[in-house]
Order: structure tokens, then sequence, then C-alpha cells
């Protein structure tokens, strides 16, 4: 194994010992739960008992216990007399995020450098980034059938890089590898339970990722062609037409989506004296969202919102900036459109014009 | 996170514009801008909202902004009832401001429409106390009405002024106007310009830009010799919110001081559908 990574074997029955010892190290524990009819969210947890690891993937990417939907910029206290008291909230607790899934372990790369190495650096951001420790649980199969992450660049059902541990199932043992310093804490944690890695399982490993790429997925979107023609700008009005058509302006998918990052800024009072600066998610799906200086808003069509989201996520200029597509393959698009407009139709329309793509 | 500056003055410009001096504490660095930035400015409690920058960029501890009050206006409305001696949360200065340093020696042509002038005032300021550094300074203002132009004193120490030449327009006069009444492209046909030597900076309403720029060409002006401020389009002005993004252009970290070509880009984007 290259870049430092150490692999070691957890026999798959000394599982729920090693989630466990997670609690002792003293950090939160996010895991993946059931909610009562059955969703799975990313949820602080208090002992292993509590998780549910059936799971195939939340329906919010747990990215947003790094990005949270609403979060505070500060408190504010009013006075009769002098400057507002201006109260930071405090920071972040360290926490372990158990189980994220192979796509939101992308999204938080694509997070990192959208957030962190993009100039200016998000404050915020950076302060959850910092205490968070990744294990994340490879896929073994699609997660669900809505999963598409091995036709997205970088992205695939075995991560190979960007998380702190990484566990995949291989046969009754489960391959884990250790990348970063964090990474190096948990598995002093663990240490009595592992066993060093034998070549054959990486080989084994790396089989049935090759093997999972390419086969087991069933649904696929043509990322690659979507972005040839966003980027040469190739595509006709009439797709953007048709998108838009079946577009609600709900802003689900992007709610939703693990990259997505646009945010809205307000000042929520409390009461009279007291009150605090959010900042809370917005999505350029909303019919409000280019309200300009003087409250106008400029040609905002569902066609033009829906130009404007695939060209953000889909487009060579943006992959400049980004280093990265804006898409991680999850599927939780095509889960929240109503419409029907996940980004693998989108792709198939845009590849493909409308009168012959439409259903 | 906001700084806190205290309004020092307030100054009444029209029915619904005011010009607010704040006066950030001598610890505090300043706001240490060139012209053309802007600001984050907040009512605490109320909320934040992006204005230009417009007075002279050698004041470092007191600086103004002019703000127009909207009746929807989430943060102007309270903004504009704030009192001298009231405190106002400061971020920024953000984004890259007028290319004053990069066109040394040339004429430059500066064109306002209505709440456009307050970041060129800056420039103007700026271009006057570096007055050698420059060939002509022109100016082109227009407003509604003679009531709605913005800093009507420094309008006419300009007019008055030997170091720049000043042409004023109203689109409807009143019985004491005695200046010029048309739009601003008509402005352009009562200077004269030396067009390979001239830098236009521009900010206003669509109406006005598109008849300026395409008499500009008219004149041989080069498309790559107009900037444009773009600023109304912000929010965050950090470029993470994503409000201001035009195709791949963030207005308030790539802008929101744009040269026409950029902005022809941008208006091709956006009027594709």
């Amino acid at each position: 194994m290259d870049r430092g990574i150490r692999a070691c074997i957890l026999a798959g029955e000394k599982l729920p010992e090693a989630l466990a010892q997670l609690f002792a190290l003293g950090d939160r524990v996010i895991a993946p739960t059931q909610a009562p009819k059955g969703d799975i969210f990313f949820c602080e947890v208090e002992s292993a008992a509590e998780m549910d690891l059936s799971y195939g993937n939340s329906l919010v990417s747990p990215t947003e216990h790094l990005r949270p939907p609403k979060e505070l910029y500060f408190e504010y206290r009013l006075k009769d007399e002098g400057p507002p008291e201006i109260i930071p909230p405090p920071p972040p607790s360290p926490f372990i995020l158990f189980g994220i899934r192979p796509c939101d372990v992308a999204a938080v790369q694509y997070l990192d450098h959208f957030f962190l190495e993009r100039e200016p650096a998000d404050k915020l951001y950076g302060q959850r980034r910092e205490v968070a420790t990744l294990i994340a649980m490879a896929c073994v199969e699609p997660a669900a059938e809505t999963c598409f992450c091995p036709c997205c660049e970088g992205g695939g059902p075995v991560s190979d890089s960007g998380y702190d541990v990484q566990l995949t199932r291989v046969g009754e043992e489960y391959l884990v590898e250790f990348a970063t310093e964090k990474g190096e804490r948990i598995r002093r944690q663990w240490e009595s339970l592992l066993a060093p890695a034998t070549p054959e399982i990486i080989e084994a490993r790396d089989l049935q990722k090759e093997k999972a790429g390419e086969e087991l997925f069933e649904l696929h979107a043509n990322l690659a062609a979507a972005v040839r023609r966003v980027s040469a700008d190739t595509v006709s009005p009439a797709t953007w037409e048709e998108i838009g058509r079946h577009c609600y302006g709900c802003g689900g998918c992007s709610y939703l989506c693990p990259v997505c990052t646009c945010f809205d800024v307000n000042d929520m009072k409390y009461d009279e004296e007291s009150g605090a600066r959010i900042r809370q998610m917005d999505s350029c799906r909303l019919f409000g969202y280019p309200r300009e200086a003087a409250g106008g808003v400029r040609g905002f069509s569902l066609p033009y919102r829906a130009r404007m989201y695939s060209y953000h996520k889909l487009s060579y200029e943006h992959f400049k900036k980004q280093g990265r597509y804006g898409c991680v393959g999850c599927g939780r698009c095509i889960i929240a459109c109503l419409g029907h407009m996940g980004m693998p139709t989108v792709c198939e329309l845009i590849r493909r014009p409308p009168t012959e793509a439409t259903s | 996170m906001p700084r806190l500056a205290v309004i020092e003055a307030i100054e009444i410009e029209t029915k619904t514009e005011k010009t607010f001096s704040l006066r950030l504490p001598d610890d505090d660095p300043g706001m240490v801008f060139s012209p053309g930035q802007f600001a984050e400015f907040s009512v605490i409690g109320a909320g934040e909202a992006p204005f230009g920058l417009c007075s002279s960029p050698k004041e470092r501890h007191v600086f103004q902004t002019t703000v127009r009050r909207y009746a929807s206006g989430a943060v102007t409305v309270p903004l504009h009832r704030l009192q001298v001696g009231d405190y106002v949360g400061v971020r920024g200065p953000m984004g890259n401001g007028f290319p004053l340093g990069e066109n040394l020696g040339r004429d430059i042509v500066i064109i306002a429409g209505g709440l456009g002038l307050p970041t060129l005032r800056s420039a103007i300021f700026f271009m006057l106390d570096n007055r050698d550094d420059y060939g002509q300074v022109v100016l082109l203002y227009g407003a509604r009405t003679p009531e709605d132009r913005l800093y009507k004193e420094d309008l006419q120490d300009w007019w008055d002024s030997p170091y720049m030449e000043c042409h004023q327009t109203v689109d409807v006069a009143d019985d004491y106007w005695p200046g010029y009444v048309g739009y601003v492209p008509e402005l352009l046909d009562r200077v004269e310009l030396d067009p390979p030597r001239t830098t236009v900076l521009m900010c206003g309403p669509g109406v006005m830009i598109r008849p300026v720029v395409s008499r500009l060409v008219e004149m041989d002006v080069g498309q790559d010799q107009m900037y444009i401020n773009m600023e109304a389009h912000m929010k965050c002005g950090v470029g993470k919110c994503g409000h201001c993004l035009i195709g791949d252009k963030y207005v308030c970290l790539d802008g929101p001081v744009f040269r026409y070509d950029e902005v022809e880009e941008m208006q091709a984007f956006q009027n594709a559908i």
C-alpha cells in the first residue's frame, strides 16, 4: 500500500467490539440510524446499539455535520448604551463520523476544496472539519438502486483517498485502512482487535472494487458526454426548456446534494434585545435566489435555473476552479426530484435532443 | 465576524438616499480599500448587505457609503433609521476595484447613472489626489431629476474644478435646472475623446450601459478599455454563498468591476435561454 496507508484486518465478529471502543475515545460519535419510517439519517449516538449497520445510504448526506443546513455566525445582544455585544458560537467539539459512504467522502473532498483551499477560507467549515474523523464504509454492492458513483470521475464504491479510516467488507472480514494522523488514533484504539493485512485480502478487495465498478451498478449516467456538451456550450435551449418544464423549483435536489454549498445569511431575532446571525442552505432552484440590490429578480426562469445548476456541476470552467466535477453519484437528486429529473436523466437529455429522450 | 463602526455623520442626499460616514476604532487596521471595492454593512439584528465604498481611499478610519432605501429593504430600511452615534457592523473591503493603477497616463472617462456614482466618486477623489498620473479626467453623470442627483456639493466642486471636466444630464428637468436634459449617451457627443488613449469606467443601470457602450464602440473606444462595476448581484462577499454566480464568475470575488468583454460573456450566459 502506498501513500502511508496502513492496512489491517478486522474480523467480522469483532466489529461490534470495535464500534463500542469508538466511544472510549471521548469524541461524539455520529453514525447511521434508522428513523421510524425506515429512512437513514446520520445522528449522534450514545451506543453501538443505536446504529443501523444494514443501511444503504442516508437520505440526507452526512456532510450536513460539516456544513449544517443552518448554522450560527454569532449571537448578539443589543444594549441601551454602547455597541451591541457580539458573541461568537462555541467551537465545535470533536466527533467521529462513522459509516460515511465513498460518495460522501468524495463530497467532503469537494467541500474541503471549496471552503478551505479556495481563498478566502471559511472559518466555520474549517473548525468543524478540523475536529472531524471520517470512518468510511466502502460499498460492496450499490447502496441503492439510485447509485451511479462509478460514472463520476474520481468516484466509485471504494474510496481511494479523503477518508481517515476506511472499512471494506471482504467475505467475513473487513479490510481496514488507516490513512491519516486521525486514523492512526483510531488504529491505536483498535490495536488489540486488528491483524496485519495479507496481500490476498488486498487483492480480493481490489478485484471486488473493479467488479463493483464495472458490473454491479445498473444505473448509468453519461456524465462525460454531458460535461463535454455543457462545457462546449452546445446544449440547445430546448433541452433546458425541457428540464425546466419538469422542475417545480422546490430546491430539493440542492438541499439533498452533498456538494451543493449555496447559503443565505439572515438575522434571526430571539426577542427585542437578542438574536443571532445565521446562514442557512439556499438553492439556485428557488425563485428568490438571485434577488438583486434593487429587489429585482432578473430573468430567472426554471430553464435558466436548470442550466445554472448543471453548469455549476458539470462545466469545465468550474472544474478548473474546483479540481473535480460537482457530482459524486450519490443519487439523492433522483430521490428528491418530483419531476424525475435526477442527474442521470439530465445527462441523458443533455446528450440527446429532448425530442428523442422525453418520456 | 463583523467589526463595529460608529456612525459619525449622516448626509441626506435625496429622498431615498443617505450617505453614512463611519468611524472604525483607532486600534482597528481601518478600511484600506481601492476605489470600486465594497464592504458588507450590517445593522445588528436586521441583517447584512453589500454597499460600495464612496469616500476617498486616503482616509482609513473614516469612510463613507451611500445607501438607497427600498420600501421592502430588510437592511436598508433599518439602516436609514439609525442615528449618529449608532453602531454598524462592517466586513471588508472586498472585491477587485477599478484598474486605476494600470491606466496611468491615460484619459479616464467616468460614466455614471443614478446610484452608480458612489464607487466612481471614490475613483474621482483618488484621481484628483494623484492628478499628474492621468490625462484628461471626464465625468458624465445622469440622474432622473435634478433632485435625484447624489453628492450635489461634490458635483458643484467638480464642475468648478480646473482639473477635470464634469457633464451632467437629467431625464426630467425642473424649473431651476440650467443644464442639459436627455440621456447619458447623448453627453458623449459633448466631449472630445481621443479613443486610443481613453479608458472608460462605468456604473449604472443596464438601460444606460447598453446604449453607452454602443455609442462608445461607434467612437472607436476599445471594448477592452471599458470597465463596469456590477455590484448589484452580491450577498456574502467572499465567493461562497453562490448568489452572484453568473456562468463561472463570482461577481464578488472576480469583480465587481469587469472588463466589458467579460460582461458580454456573462450576459450571453444569462440571455441564452
